[in-house]
């Protein structure tokens, strides 16, 4: 059963490590969900980190960032919350990432609301509600199933 | 007259023989085995933490739910507030509070029940007025809603741990017989108990016990104030945060073997965090779905009371549970909510004529807006004090005629009756219920909940002698046949599809209206377009899919589907379109109806068309109003309520039905 697993769980770190580097590819998401990002203000930035990166408190983040008019993705240092420098911050399971990848050319942002729903990802907000509002994030953490006000569950 | 033509009539129900029984706690004596559960903060007092009229008249329904332990909802214990939740939540931080508590303590006295008073200091979800909230451990929210964190100190832990003890001498002080405090849903308790969010490296972080160690000061301290006086604290039995970080299931029990071997009087089982990933008690949880979790801390612990209550609505299932020996109290709240008679109804052998919580969490999600709650249900809960929502005896008996036997119309029927007034209710259609009958059958979360109101009603009707005439089209000549008979006419008479929202159908029987499919009376095609992402298209969608095998599309001219969904719902209607594969074209224009489909001008500006045998309107309602016109120079008295008034949803129906039928 072990054998049988681990080229699975090697097939699923080869699709994780492409997924995190195809700056490109999530470039290209971004652009064409345009109409998500267009209220965001100048700066305004998300990260994802991989769950180790998280529970470590450093690593590589993956930001996506407004800037002049249009979506940038880069690579930040990871150094914990409180230097993250951004609004958001999505933590990713191993694998959450490469399922969202695989959707890039369909999906990928319902892949990730579903991702957020079944526990593949999970999102800590480190701004204020009112600074989310304010800022133009709305649009897009509604539309990934976000609560605003409790899950009332 | 009473709602249940008086529920004590028919005598003890022997099936509930053992929650019936008399229970003895310490050193004290419980009439029965049903505990009032301190689910939700009312947020009826003031701003400052005091208490309002409101939560008197509140406490006093409480009181005489005929349960035998009442826990009174949880003060706040220090004055800053950092343990303060919720808007209007009550305080216990100072002397002053306690003439407040002492009537409350006297309410559940007077009416034969034991007083806990709970202690809740929110941690993660506190400091509401402060703009911070007090953790463990910096770990930031997942919910914007809540207060960006600061680590607890040292020094605030034992301020902290004394300000509970401070709060616990208060409450006994008050007359309270029992305190408890409470680790559920990301409450400061919960947070030191959790590795998601307890992340210290000193002796209150790392193992279980040391991330106990909190809760183990806590209990101690209070228990030193209180000597024999009982505590109970409310313990997670499955936080379901495990997959995050949070504790797993077994470590959950090792926190309550913790809590037991300090002495802890009554562990009272809950389950889930309020951001978990997972539900856990609204309508889409099967009753009794927890259970387990009771059993498992009842065999670990076998010496100590356990509570429990969570999505177990039943009071036949809790008295089983309680046979068997998974538990020994009943801890109940939200249905109570619903139904404040329920005890008593159930003792007599009247459970047909509950009000069932139908777990809509309207009570929570009005909580999360930081407004007083209400229920769907109970249109009286918080405006107990209110004259407008008494049931007073008519000053002259009229006779009404309901227009409508939906849900609107029945529950003004039963509450104009309950009044002493003649009521007579036409309905249209074959049975009582109205669109929600038709609806209901449709609902994915638990259809067998939402009829239940419609169960309610028909027996309702019958238990109170009202005449339901079905089948009965009520217009002109049917009036004029009836002329003088009546004194007043209430139009409930619900909304229909608006269909001037939609361009002409140019094929005959291709368009069909949503109500015609949610009743059954129109079967649809294979492949069916929904128009409208609001909760009665998705209703319909999500079930023609699920249960009925059809390929469903919606379309909606909003750019989010879930619209007009109450927030506790939304979420699940949106998680159910996607997992179904049910496609939806947001932010579209319907261009044309007909040729076998439906053309429509997508969100990018992109002319679709989008094949069907059916397509179903569900767009936007209008109100049935026209025997407003009709009505006026035929009868003393016309008014509307429900959806024939303005269309909205079962919640505003049967409080405009309650409210019309108190005052006619």
């Amino acid at each position: 059963m072990a054998s049988a697993l681990a080229p699975a769980s090697e097939d699923l770190a080869a699709q994780d490590a492409a997924a995190w580097d195809d700056l490109p590819g999530w470039r290209a998401l971004l652009q064409r969900h345009e109409v998500l990002f267009a209220p965001w203000i100048e700066g305004g930035a998300v990260g994802l980190v991989t769950r180790a990166a998280a529970d470590a408190g450093a690593g590589r983040m993956l930001v996506w960032t407004r800037v002049q008019g249009e979506m940038q993705v880069q690579w930040r240092d990871y150094r914990g919350f409180a230097e993250a420098g951004v609004a958001v911050l999505f933590v990713a399971q191993p694998g959450a990432l490469a399922a969202v990848h695989q959707r890039l050319h369909d999906n990928a942002l319902g892949q990730m609301k579903l991702q957020l729903r079944q526990g593949g990802m999970l999102l800590y907000v480190l701004v204020a509600k009112a600074q989310l509002l304010d800022e133009g994030y709305e649009d897009f953490l509604e539309s990934l199933g976000l609560a605003f006000m409790g899950a009332c569950r | 007259m009473s709602e249940s033509a008086n529920p004590q009539a028919a005598g003890p129900n022997p099936a509930l023989r053992r929650l019936f029984e008399p229970a003895r706690w310490g050193k004290l004596q419980s009439r029965n085995r049903i505990k009032y559960g301190s689910c939700c903060i009312s947020n009826y007092n003031n701003r400052d933490g005091t208490h309002t009229i409101r939560e008197f008249a509140r406490t006093q329904v409480i009181a005489g739910t005929g349960c035998g332990i009442i826990t009174n909802q949880g003060a706040y214990p220090d004055p800053l507030g950092e343990g303060k939740g919720y808007f209007r939540q009550v305080a216990i931080h100072d002397d002053s509070a306690i003439p407040g508590f002492e009537k409350i303590a006297g309410y559940i006295h007077d009416a034969g029940a034991i007083a806990v008073q709970q202690i809740l200091h929110a941690g993660r979800y506190g400091g509401i007025d402060l703009g911070y909230c007090l953790q463990p451990s910096i770990v930031p929210q997942t919910l914007p809603h809540f207060r960006p964190p600061r680590e607890i100190t040292k020094e605030q832990i034992k301020v902290t741990i004394q300000q509970h003890a401070d709060a616990a001498r208060r409450a006994l002080r008050a007359g309270f017989d029992a305190t408890e405090i409470t680790s559920f849903m990301g409450y400061l308790l919960a947070t030191f108990n959790s590795k998601f969010t307890n992340r210290r490296t000193d002796e209150y972080g790392g193992s279980v016990r040391n991330r106990g160690r909190f809760m183990c000061e806590l209990i101690d301290a209070i228990k030193q104030v209180q000597g024999d006086a009982p505590l109970v604290v409310r313990l997670n039995g499955n936080e379901l945060m495990d997959q995050w970080g949070g504790n797993t299931e077994d470590e959950s029990f090792e926190l309550m073997q913790l809590a037991a071997e300090h002495g802890v009087d009554m562990i009272s089982v809950t389950v889930g965090w309020q951001e978990a990933p997972e539900s856990s008690i609204g309508r889409d949880v099967p009753p009794g779905y927890w259970n387990r979790l009771a059993a498992r801390a009842k065999q670990l612990l076998p010496n100590t009371i356990i509570a429990f209550g969570n999505r177990l609505p039943d009071p036949h299932m809790a008295s089983a549970c309680i046979e068997k020996g998974e538990f020994d109290f009943w801890e109940v709240c939200r249905p109570m909510l619903a139904d404040p008679e329920l005890v008593h109804k159930a003792q007599a052998g009247k459970m047909h004529l509950v009000r069932r919580c139908i777990g809509s969490l309207n009570c929570l999600s009005r909580l999360f807006r930081d407004l007083p709650y209400t229920c769907t249900r109970n249109p009286q809960l918080g405006h107990e004090y209110d004259p407008a929502y008494q049931i007073t005896p008519a000053v002259m008996a009229k006779k009404i005629m309901v227009i409508g036997a939906g849900p609107a119309g029945m529950e003004c029927a039963i509450t104009a009756k309950r009044r002493g007034h003649e009521v007579v209710v036409f309905e249209r259609g074959p049975a009582i219920g109205g669109a929600l009958a038709g609806y209901a059958k449709n609902d994915l979360a638990n259809s067998d909940d939402l009829l239940s109101v419609v169960d309610y009603y028909r027996n309702m009707a019958e238990a109170l002698n009202i005449e339901v005439r079905c089948n009965t089209t009520l217009d002109l000549k049917a009036m004029r046949s009836m002329l003088h008979q009546f004194d007043v006419a209430v139009i409930a008479t619900g909304a229909r599809v608006d269909g001037l929202l939609l361009p002409a159908c140019t094929q005959p029987g291709l368009l069909v209206d949503a109500l015609d499919v949610a009743g059954g009376k129109v079967e649809p095609g294979a492949r069916v377009v929904v128009l409208g992402g609001g909760k009665i298209g998705l209703t319909l969608a999500e079930s023609l899919k699920r249960n009925h095998g059809r390929e469903v599309c919606v379309v909606e001219t909003e750019k989010r589907i879930a619209g007009d969904v109450m927030p506790s719902f939304k979420w699940r209607h949106t998680a159910w379109i996607e997992e179904l594969g049910i496609p939806t074209h947001t932010g579209a224009k319907i261009l044309a109806i007909g040729d076998g489909g439906v053309k429509i001008r997508d969100a990018q500006g992109q002319e679709q068309f989008l094949p069907a045998d059916t397509v179903v309107a569900a767009v936007a309602r209008r109100p049935n109003q026209e025997l407003f016109h009709e009505l006026e120079w035929m009868i003393d008295e016309v008014h509307g309520c429900g959806d024939a008034l303005v269309p909205r949803g079962l919640t505003q129906a049967i409080h405009d039905g309650f409210r019309l039928g108190a005052r006619i």
